[in-house]
């Protein structure tokens, strides 16, 4: 007989983390943090140099924080679609995104392919690969509760953070459902995949429908739930916590941790935002394909 | 005789019809972008366009709600756009909800589609007309954030436009007409009410 080990994970809201996760030692504020500056990042630079470095650091920061990537994967198989797409449309409508003085490198009959709208395509599908791979490992190593109570810490009211956090809970569930929804319609001999590429969209109905009625019955399951559970709110939403009355949650007294390691990640975040606006500034991020 | 009573709306089924909303948005959202991209942050098939204009018709503004908030989310992850430039486009994605939700209640339009003024409102306004005003919106917005320049606007409007408009029309329909008579018995049903 085998022993096997068995290992606790949390449930984020994409994926699952151990937990012994160094994810689970990084304060719910700091990965708020870790968010802003995720999705700045991309935009500020232009390089796609840069831009793929901090994509595959990404994924490696998803090992680190041993994520499990089985529930993400698709997410950058499709980026193998996307470029094809994306190169294609910058060769066939390139002169549009070339800029003033284009350099043609090649002809395929009547279309001239540019240097500039190459660079463009380049430039876009690298950012869009670091924007993603930086998306998943946020949601990948956030949990609930680590949003439920950075919230609380920020003020925000507790009837704004319990549908925001819902929110955020309800896409992995419903990226669930998509699947089941998926082999329930190849059970029935139904398989997107194996669909030619123009038909996927058409097909895409059989899928949407079904997902659209579980989402309304779950959405009122919830509210029943909710409302059985004692949970009142005016329907006029307030955005903010009113400083009297306020009382600390189980979630927000609980689940909450801070350490100096968090000021130090913080700090640095802060700095690299600062001096990757400096190097825009100065031109030292821009394309150089383009 | 015949009157449909619907039990109270609370703040705990709207608000969970809110966040649920937001979370299909934003898995339609993102299967929809990444499956047909126009050579990035344009989607030539954005299958959430259909439930963007469908949650303002049902649920008022808490659909309209959700049609703003859920692209900074799903742009990020299925079309490459910071959560940023996402929320610099909320009024576009605002307007491609609540204009066919303020014309099927100002004019008393049915959301089952039953006659052919309901068919037409649903089509030149919900399909079309808050489509372009959203593309028109959202693309002078990547403009000015200098992700592509005003002569490439067209292009990336007409790869809006397109890719909003034929799955409002093709999933949008199908789903007014099968999905109205099931969600008008439920008590997250808003219309003709706005909240």
């Amino acid at each position: 007989m085998t022993t096997q080990q068995v290992v606790t994970r949390y449930r984020t809201f994409f994926s699952y983390v151990d937990a012994t996760s160094l994810a689970n030692k990084v304060s719910p504020i700091t990965k708020i943090f870790i968010l802003l500056f995720f999705n700045a990042y991309p935009i500020i630079i232009d390089n796609p140099i840069y831009n793929a470095m901090f994509g595959f650091l990404n994924i490696i920061l998803m090992k680190i924080f041993k994520a499990t990537l089985m529930h993400v994967e698709k997410y950058f198989k499709v980026l193998m679609t996307l470029a094809l797409f994306i190169f294609v449309s910058v060769i066939f409508f390139g002169r549009s995104v070339a800029g003033p003085t284009p350099t043609v490198i090649a002809t395929i009959g009547p279309v001239e392919v540019y240097s500039q709208a190459l660079g463009f395509g380049v430039m876009v599908y690298v950012r869009m690969f670091a924007l993603v791979s930086a998306m998943l490992l946020w949601l990948s190593i956030t949990t609930t509760s680590d949003l439920m109570s950075a919230f609380e810490k920020l003020k925000i009211s507790y009837v704004a953070r319990t549908y925001l956090t819902m929110a955020f809970r309800f896409i992995g569930m419903f990226d669930s459902d998509f699947n089941t929804i998926q082999d329930a319609q190849k059970a029935r001999g139904l398989d997107i995949k194996s669909q030619p590429l123009w038909r996927r969209p058409f097909v895409f109905g059989y899928y949407l429908i079904p997902l659209v009625a579980i989402t309304i019955k779950k959405a009122i399951d919830a509210g029943t739930t909710m409302e059985a559970r004692a949970f009142k709110a005016p329907l006029k939403i307030k955005l903010l916590e009113e400083k009297k009355g306020f009382k600390q949650s189980y979630v927000g007294k609980y689940y909450w941790r801070y350490s100096g390691k968090d000021t130090v990640i913080i700090a640095l975040l802060v700095i690299v935002f600062v001096g990757l606006i400096i190097a825009r500034i100065y031109g030292l991020v821009a394309n150089p394909f383009m | 005789m015949g009157e449909v009573i619907r039990p109270k709306r609370t703040a705990a089924t709207m608000g969970s019809i809110l966040a649920a909303w937001t979370g299909i948005c934003i898995v339609v959202g993102a299967y929809g972008s990444m499956s047909l991209p126009i050579g990035g942050y344009v989607s030539g098939f954005w299958p959430a366009m259909a439930l963007q204009a469908i949650g303002g018709i049902w649920f008022g503004m808490w659909g309209v709600i959700v049609a703003f908030l859920f692209p900074i989310i799903s742009d990020a992850i299925g079309e490459a756009i910071p959560m940023y430039v996402a929320a610099t486009l909320i009024p576009a994605n605002f307007f491609q909800a609540w204009t066919v939700a303020w014309v099927f209640r100002r004019f008393k339009l049915n959301p089952e589609l039953k006659t052919r003024k309901d068919w037409l409102a649903w089509i030149l306004v919900g399909c079309i007309l808050q489509n372009a005003i959203g593309a028109t919106l959202g693309t002078t917005a990547f403009v000015l954030w200098g992700l592509f320049t005003w002569e490439a606007q067209p292009l990336f409007w007409a790869g809006w436009f397109i890719g909003n408009t034929w799955p409002a029309i093709v999933f949008g329909s199908l789903i007014l007409k099968i999905a109205t008579p099931f969600v008008k018995r439920t008590r997250v049903y808003v219309f003709p009410d706005w909240w």
